[in-house]
């Protein structure tokens, strides 16, 4: 078994044979690591794979099957062009830690299979039962304290994470989809694997000091938001389990913790080092 | 009068968040947030209950005329209308 540690979860990968897994190298457990795994995700070809049984919830680019029965577990797939024609599957238990996935062993490979997106799917929902959530963000750790960048995008959340990065000596987190966890009634913020750029997927952790929610503007200015106001700019940039209530309950208790336990920020900036002095002035000086 | 099905009401620190689930999170675009009293008459056409008798537990639980609470009552109904949230 392989195992890697992201965000302090233990996922183990079963197959017959070891996997050449670069994308996940960063996050390889180290071998006197003997604590138990958190995830287990068996991996296997087959040579077709039948639809799964169940309510289709989500019709997009992936399918998501609920099962009707009692186990609660779900199946996620990627279809070929054809829509019966499975190129991989997930199946998982309900909490999402007990997994397989299934690929085409004609066209696809079992490195595919767990680098490509299932696996972050996999996680992420795993993540929820652990306290956790992935945002859309940029994240920095500067002087042992995160700082998340979160917007739409092409707002500038890499503009300001790289500001600090060059002209402050922060450390990137993440560009893209850092992960959260609050252990007991700490935040902290955890580098993925997953992001645009692979050098921009560091396995560095932080604890959390503030979300700063930005805005573009023609001067640079901070202020503190209110949980309401917060929560209006927060939520539409974490990834939710809209397909499934269950989750969707967890993962709101994990955003309510996460809220009561960081301040959040709204940045009006400019693409300049200005923002970078409003945001050291409100979070090291606390002069907001 | 009912809310339409797929959207769950939740309390994140002291807000009320109406949250779409499924389907509805492609059609509904957007966050609503309630304060107490929305909250209160969401809970109330989600039992089924007629505006009226909403309107009077309104009066009961929060200090409010009948007056005040109707036209308040009319005018969330109006606005989660217009948001495309209720059915007949």
């Amino acid at each position: 078994m392989q195992k890697i540690n992201i965000a302090g979860l233990r996922i183990g990968i079963i197959h017959n044979k070891p996997l050449l897994l670069d994308k996940f190298n960063p996050y390889t457990c180290l071998k006197q690591d003997h604590k138990e795994v958190d995830v287990y995700i068996k991996v296997k070809a087959s040579k077709s794979i039948d639809i799964p049984k169940g309510e289709l919830v989500l019709n997009d680019s992936f399918k998501w099957v609920k099962s009707k029965d009692e186990s609660n577990s779900s199946s996620v797939y990627i279809c070929r062009e054809e829509p019966n024609d499975i190129a991989y599957l997930l199946n998982t238990n309900n909490e999402w830690n007990n997994a397989e996935i299934i690929y085409q062993e004609n066209h696809f490979n079992a490195e595919c299979a767990v680098t490509g997106p299932l696996v972050e799917i996999l996680f992420r929902n795993s993540l929820i039962y652990n306290k956790g959530l992935v945002l859309h963000a940029s994240a920095v750790q500067y002087e042992e304290k995160g700082i998340i960048f979160s917007a739409p995008s092409e707002t500038g959340k890499t503009t300001q994470a790289r500001l600090w990065c060059n002209n402050m000596g922060a450390v990137l987190i993440n560009n893209d989809r850092p992960a959260v966890r609050i252990i007991d009634n700490i935040p902290y913020v955890y580098g993925t694997p997953w992001s645009g750029v692979s050098s921009e997927c560091n396995n560095n952790v932080s604890k959390l000091e503030a979300i700063v929610m930005l805005e573009q503007s023609d001067e640079n200015c901070i202020s503190k938001l209110t949980k309401e106001e917060a929560i209006r700019k927060l939520m539409p940039r974490c990834f939710l389990p809209y397909y499934d209530e269950d989750i969707m309950k967890i993962a709101l208790d994990n955003l309510e913790n996460l809220l009561k336990s960081t301040q959040v920020y709204l940045l009006k900036c400019r693409p300049d080092i200005g923002a970078v002095q409003e945001v050291y002035k409100a979070i090291w000086r606390n002069n907001v | 009068m009912k809310i339409k099905s797929g959207f769950m009401l939740r309390e994140i620190v002291d807000t009320w968040v109406v949250v779409p689930l499924g389907e509805r999170v492609v059609e509904f675009n957007g966050i609503i947030t309630l304060n107490e009293t929305g909250a209160f008459l969401w809970r109330g056409i989600e039992n089924g209950e007629e505006v009226s008798s909403i309107v009077q537990a309104v009066t009961r639980e929060y200090d409010v005329d009948r007056e005040t609470a109707m036209n308040d009552a009319i005018e969330f109904i109006s606005v989660m209308a217009e948001k495309g949230l209720l059915v007949e």
